[in-house]
């Protein structure tokens, strides 16, 4: 809590530098005034008490550079005395500044682009409940000389690896098409998945849990 | 900064919120207390007293406000927070344990 309002005042006093150090030769005058009146009042002639007053007090603007300092914000300050020097810099030296720019840029972006790969391939798991004990099967034809895993079992197949087989869990078929959607005035080409009946029900279905809440 | 102004500064924060107890005070009246109080003995340096005060109140362990002064004058005056109470019981507490230390050397070599 103190931190926080330590902070806040730091801050403060940042955006109103002008303001504070106003504030602050008003109160270091009444303290002169002060000493003014006391001097004044031990039987010296104003003139007099006003010079041991500012005699006394020292230097008025050291004393407004040190309370400058106790406000703890020079450092903040200083450091946008040099961001600003930079831009200066920056814009004196335009294609330095430029080449510097790119340097940076293409490198972060590299690096976050290759981070982004690495996470999906390597390090983000499947989104499935149970992944480790997911497997997809597929028929490979080599006639149709297409990639082997996008021809899934014909349907026939299908179900004699349901019937016969007793390596997995369960079993669900699903097969990608296109259709037109209608909604009425418009009509939309849609990515679809035709699925069995089973498909909701496989623990490990990625849609099993989002199909119950639209239920 | 020296190791013996370092003490100066730490024991002036130190007079500074056990005057403060008292009622909240102006710059001036802070000084003027402290040296009525310590028997004339000690005088606070003015070049001292502001940055000590404008420190403790970013802080947050004295809080100022403008007020009029005795003689109708706008003053800022400064009062204890309650962070501020806290620090002098810590400041108070490690203050005589130095003094107890310092005496205790002094004494045994009479």
């Amino acid at each position: 809590m103190r931190t926080l309002q330590s902070l806040l005042r730091r801050t403060r006093s940042l955006f109103t530098r002008e303001a504070s150090n106003v504030a602050l030769s008003e109160e270091l005058q009444f303290h002169l005034e002060q000493a003014t009146v006391d001097n004044m009042a031990r039987g010296m002639p104003r003139e007099a008490a006003e010079a041991a007053a500012r005699q006394s007090f020292g230097s008025v603007a050291e004393a407004v550079e040190s309370c400058y300092e106790a406000r703890g914000v020079a450092w903040l300050e200083d450091l946008g005395h040099d961001f600003r020097y930079g831009l200066r810099t920056f814009a004196k030296h335009r294609s330095f500044a430029t080449l510097t720019v790119l340097t940076l840029a293409l490198g972060i972006g590299a690096c976050t682009a290759f981070f982004s790969l690495f996470n999906a391939v390597l390090l983000r798991s499947l989104p499935y409940g149970d992944p480790e004990r997911l497997v997809y099967l597929f028929t490979p034809n080599p006639q149709f000389h297409l990639p082997a895993d996008i021809i899934g079992p014909s349907r026939a197949d299908f179900l004699d690896l349901k019937n016969d087989s007793r390596s997995y869990a369960d079993l669900t078929l699903f097969e990608q098409a296109m259709y037109n959607l209608s909604t009425g005035q418009q009509v939309q080409r849609a990515g679809v998945a035709k699925v069995d009946a089973n498909f909701f029900n496989t623990p490990t279905s990625p849609c099993a849990p989002r199909f119950l809440r639209m239920l | 900064m020296t190791k013996s102004s370092d003490l100066l500064l730490g024991t002036l924060d130190l007079l500074i919120l056990k005057v403060l107890t008292l009622e909240p005070m102006h710059g001036w009246a802070i000084a003027q207390r402290i040296h009525q109080l310590s028997d004339e003995v000690l005088t606070v340096n003015q070049g001292a007293l502001y940055p000590a005060l404008h420190r403790l109140e970013h802080q947050a362990w004295i809080e100022a406000s403008w007020g009029e002064s005795e003689n109708n004058r706008r003053a800022k005056y400064y009062r204890l927070t309650s962070a501020g109470r806290q620090r002098l019981k810590t400041e108070e507490k490690s203050w005589s344990r130095l003094s107890v230390g310092v005496q205790g050397v002094l004494k045994a070599i009479g």
